[in-house]
């Protein structure tokens, strides 16, 4: 356990020292400021090392220990690189960073997932992570990289991105053993990451009370607890959907282009990791142009890349290997069961809405985004509902026109599946919270 | 702007007061996770998930110890018993619990596991035993 343990703790230093390379290589911040943005530079790190893995992994590399290691490598190297030719040139601080103490209760909270998922084994209701997330990274390190066979052996969701196994194979890696319960200490990591990281970049922008208030009620949220420690992707998804949609307004906002990179890396990694990455992305996307006044080109262009280096090479690999998934969709349904779409829709309304998933969460995004269209943060909160309505339209057609049992597959997955419009729009409720009424 | 601001109070202490309750109840699960599975090891944990499921791990034990690792092998499960629930997670934890061992068609591999389906006179057979008590015995068959 313990030499288990120590493994998985460097493996998470090196993708935080990749992270923190990253903050450095796009002039996020300076070296003595990174001791304020250790949530965002180990999410960053995450998605480097996960988005990087996928596309060694689809390259036909195995993703190994030296590999990973020179992964993390590559964005410490080359800021250093780059602060030589800089010649003192300071970065930009972007913005009054820093945690602030008034964030410890929400980071207490999320903690305790931690703990949990360090010693609690998997329920029997986390079917997805012990039927494919988690076989799919056993695969990996077997067969030294992705196997077609393996993925054409009638494992579930085979065409599923593969961000989620890539880590966790690089956790077994450096754990010397295929340690199932350890290795989704992983996903309670990214929600702890994400509380800090949401604090460090509201941080300045919001009020501090409503902020570290809005905190709590997202960490406290009993689904997003269970996501992690059930170790489902759904989580990881919102966290990286959420913040890249953080940075991209910020980008728009603030005219930072290092945000724009960081978002872009975010989003990729969303994609990565499940399907409904790019539907998110797209919303997200669409709702900020539609509501941008300037940086409209690097808001199309940082997830346009971010698909580029994710899905599109994703599907070259799973067309050349013949892996498909079962899910289908036949537009046929559309018209042949119309009942379809309300059914869909009360359901996943129903599960927006659910307390015993989210306690209050859903009430306070709404009076957020009420206070928001009525302030001065008017563009902000037509983003959030934007980006939510179109999320929410995006998976109603999926399930109108899926291949599957209807209400099986309601019943087996929205609930998990509304977690990232939520996230994103409770991410934004400080902001929102925070506005002055207009006039 | 007293209302909205009242509002926002409301809501905000509202939702803290409900947050703070399930953060007590979680701190109390956590602390019972600790003091139940510490000491625990993974592989008491992923029979444990067997079990969750109603399977019996000793099925699996015995299949993993009669195909050898670096074989392929092929699945029939009679379609009444691989539709239900169960049944899919007998097939989705025996794909991962044969691990490193491939599952293939049936044309491409000389062992097989079968369950609910005939078995063929040709080959050598291991009753592996039952994965719940009312359903017939998985077999393993091998044409080699």
């Amino acid at each position: 356990m313990v030499d288990e343990t120590l493994g998985l703790l460097t493996l998470n230093a090196l993708m935080y020292a990749a992270g923190a390379g990253l903050l450095l290589l796009v002039r996020w911040t300076s070296v003595a400021g990174l001791r304020r943005w250790v949530g965002l530079g180990y999410l960053a790190g995450v998605a480097w090392c996960g988005v990087a893995g996928g596309i060694l992994l689809v390259c036909g590399l195995s993703f190994d220990r030296v590999e990973i290691a020179v992964v993390c490598a590559i964005p410490p190297g080359l800021a250093g690189l780059a602060s030589r030719f800089r010649n003192g040139d300071q970065a930009r601080e972007a913005q009054p960073a820093g945690l602030g103490w008034l964030a410890a209760p929400a980071i207490c909270i999320a903690g305790l997932a931690v703990v949990r998922a360090v010693v609690q084994p998997l329920g029997t209701g986390a079917w997805d992570a012990w039927s494919f997330w988690t076989p799919k990274a056993e695969s990996i390190v077997y067969f030294h990289g992705l196997s077609g066979g393996f993925l054409r052996s009638g494992v579930a969701n085979a065409d599923y991105p593969p961000l989620i196994p890539a880590l966790e194979s690089a956790a077994f890696r450096f754990m010397g053993q295929f340690d199932t319960t350890l290795v989704h200490v992983q996903f309670a990591l990214l929600f702890l990451a994400f509380v800090a990281a949401a604090g460090e970049l509201l941080r300045g922008r919001t009020d501090s009370r409503i902020l570290a208030a809005v905190l709590i009620v997202i960490a406290a949220a009993p689904a997003m607890y269970r996501q992690s420690t059930d170790a489902y992707a759904d989580v990881p998804l919102a966290v990286f959907v959420s913040l890249g949609a953080l940075l991209l307004w910020i980008g728009a906002r603030e005219r930072l282009p290092a945000s724009f990179g960081l978002a872009g890396l975010l989003l990729a990694a969303a994609m990565a990791t499940k399907a409904e990455g790019t539907l998110f992305t797209a919303a997200v996307t669409l709702s900020l142009l539609g509501v941008a006044r300037r940086g409209r080109l690097q808001i199309l262009a940082a997830p346009l890349a971010a698909f580029a280096v994710t899905a599109v090479p994703w599907h070259l690999w799973l067309a050349a290997n013949h892996v498909h998934g079962l899910y289908s969709f036949h537009p046929g349904y559309l018209t042949d069961h119309a009942d379809r779409f309300g059914r869909a829709l009360a359901h996943l309304g129903g599960d927006l809405f659910n307390p015993i998933l989210w306690l209050l969460l859903p009430v306070l995004v709404l009076v957020a985004i009420w206070v928001g269209v009525g302030g001065e943060r008017r563009a902000e909160a037509l983003f959030v509902l934007g980006t939510v309505v179109l999320s929410i339209l995006a998976l109603d057609v999926t399930y109108w026109g899926s291949s599957y049992p209807f209400e099986w597959y309601l019943r087996t997955s929205a609930s998990r599946i509304v977690t990232t419009p939520l996230l994103v729009a409770a991410t934004f409720a400080p902001l929102l919270l925070s506005a002055k009424r207009r006039g | 702007m007293v209302e909205r601001d009242r509002l926002i109070r409301i809501v905000l202490v509202a939702a803290l007061a409900f947050s703070a309750l399930a953060a007590v109840a979680e701190a109390y699960a956590s602390f019972n996770a600790v003091r139940h599975d510490s000491g625990r090891s993974w592989h008491q944990s992923e029979t444990d998930v067997i079990r969750g499921q109603h399977l019996n791990p000793a099925v699996f034990m015995r299949i993993s110890a009669l195909v050898p690792a670096s074989a392929a092998y092929a699945v029939s499960i009679r379609p009444g018993l691989g539709n239900t629930v169960n049944g899919q997670a007998f097939a989705a934890l025996l794909r991962s619990w044969l691990l490193p061992r491939l599952q293939v068609p049936t044309h491409h591999a000389r062992w097989h596991v079968i369950w609910g389906e005939p078995v063929p006179a040709c080959c050598r057979t291991w009753s592996v035993g039952r994965v719940y008590p009312d359903e017939p015995p998985v077999v393993v068959v091998s044409d080699g």
